[in-house]
């Protein structure tokens, strides 16, 4: 056994634990524990960050169900956090925009319909179109969508898509008007926009919309990251998580909720330093039950 | 193959746990090396139990 070190410095431990509860590993860079810094950055980050890519980065959020809003505080913030978040969140920061996504999602102003501005970007989707009676659906188109929307009226003043169909064809067309559209602020990176076609005016007769009468254009357009990263999942966006992710969805949160555990342990060490030391403080190399065992063996030798 | 996901978990696990009972980082080193080997060990050993019990059944 080696000579034991001095005790650990530990500066200001209430500093050091508040550094290490924002960023894993910061408390112990403040007080100058590098190594241990670099252990605890790098296995609670990489940990909490490859569950939340295992789960195409929806794993983490502080749950919104409607049936929780019904309940009063502060059994409701009970409820929520014993559904998942409360280990999350002792990831850090990484983890706390959930807390503002929360509020941002159940803002009554994030409403279905509510389409401000225009659009210009990327768009997929389908199409489905009336022929003959019967209904078809026509899938894969992507291509650019373009929408003027007027504010008061919040339909389009003008809007037009250009693409191609599913087979790589060349599709155009004119929107009529925005018949649905997903809230602005939700949980998944993809926003759906529903767009009444009139197809009359197509001719398009090459693609499967020839002699389409009536259409509706099912667009899935980008949301930008801070509308969609760590919001709560509605209960539609869960299913589409556990179907879309299966056992992966599990594992994903199982991962982000031992990294949360994990800095609680590494939090408690820049606040009170490693749980073996001695009476003074001074970290030692052998176990509780290593040293008792070390103390009872000369005694046994002894009585032998 | 999922199940190989838990390997990088029990090393996480691992090294976080001893790095808090222990300060010199050789001891850390060393001291999470055999705790990794014990916890793969114990799921090698579980998922033979669970296999052969699988396989009776």
């Amino acid at each position: 056994m080696t000579d034991a070190p001095p005790p650990v410095e530990l500066k200001n431990r209430w500093l050091a634990a508040f550094l290490g509860l924002v960023v894993p590993g910061l408390g112990h860079a403040y007080q100058g524990r590098k190594f241990k810094a670099i252990v605890f950055a790098v296995s609670i980050l990489g940990i909490f960050h490859w569950g939340q890519a295992l789960a195409g980065w929806r794993a983490v959020y502080l749950d919104d169900d409607p049936e929780l809003r019904r309940i009063a505080q502060p059994q409701r913030l009970v409820r929520q956090l014993v559904r998942g978040y409360g280990a999350q969140m002792f990831n850090g920061v990484v983890a706390w925009p959930a807390v503002v996504q929360q509020r941002r999602n159940a803002d009554p102003d994030n409403r279905e319909g509510r389409f401000d501005g225009g659009f210009d970007g990327t768009a997929v989707g389908q199409f489905q179109f009336g022929r003959d009676g019967q209904l078809f659906v026509a899938g894969n188109y992507r291509g650019r969508l373009k929408l003027d929307v007027d504010p008061v009226l919040g339909r389009p003043t003008e809007g037009r898509f250009e693409g191609t169909d599913g087979e790589g064809r060349p599709v155009s067309f004119e929107v009529d008007e925005i018949s649905r559209v997903d809230p602005p602020i939700g949980a998944s990176p993809w926003r759906g926009i529903w767009l009444t076609v009139d197809t009359d005016g197509l001719d398009l007769p090459e693609t499967e919309l020839a002699g389409a009468n009536g259409g509706m254009f099912l667009a899935e357009i980008r949301r930008p990251l801070s509308d969609w990263y760590q919001v709560p999942p509605d209960r539609r966006a869960k299913d589409a998580l556990h179907h879309e992710f299966g056992t992966g969805l599990e594992i994903a949160l199982v991962f982000t909720w031992v990294a949360g555990f994990l800095n609680v342990l590494a939090v408690w060490d820049a606040f009170d330093g490693p749980a073996y030391k001695d009476a003074e403080g001074r970290p030692v190399e052998l176990s509780p039950k290593e040293q008792k065992k070390l103390r009872t063996e000369p005694e046994g030798e002894a009585a032998s | 193959m999922k199940f190989l996901y838990f390997i990088p978990l029990a090393v996480a696990i691992s090294c976080v746990y001893c790095g808090t009972r222990y300060e010199r980082p050789a001891v850390i080193v060393r001291r999470s090396a055999g705790f990794l080997g014990k916890t793969l060990g114990f799921m090698v050993l579980l998922y033979a139990i669970l296999y052969a019990i699988a396989r009776l059944v």
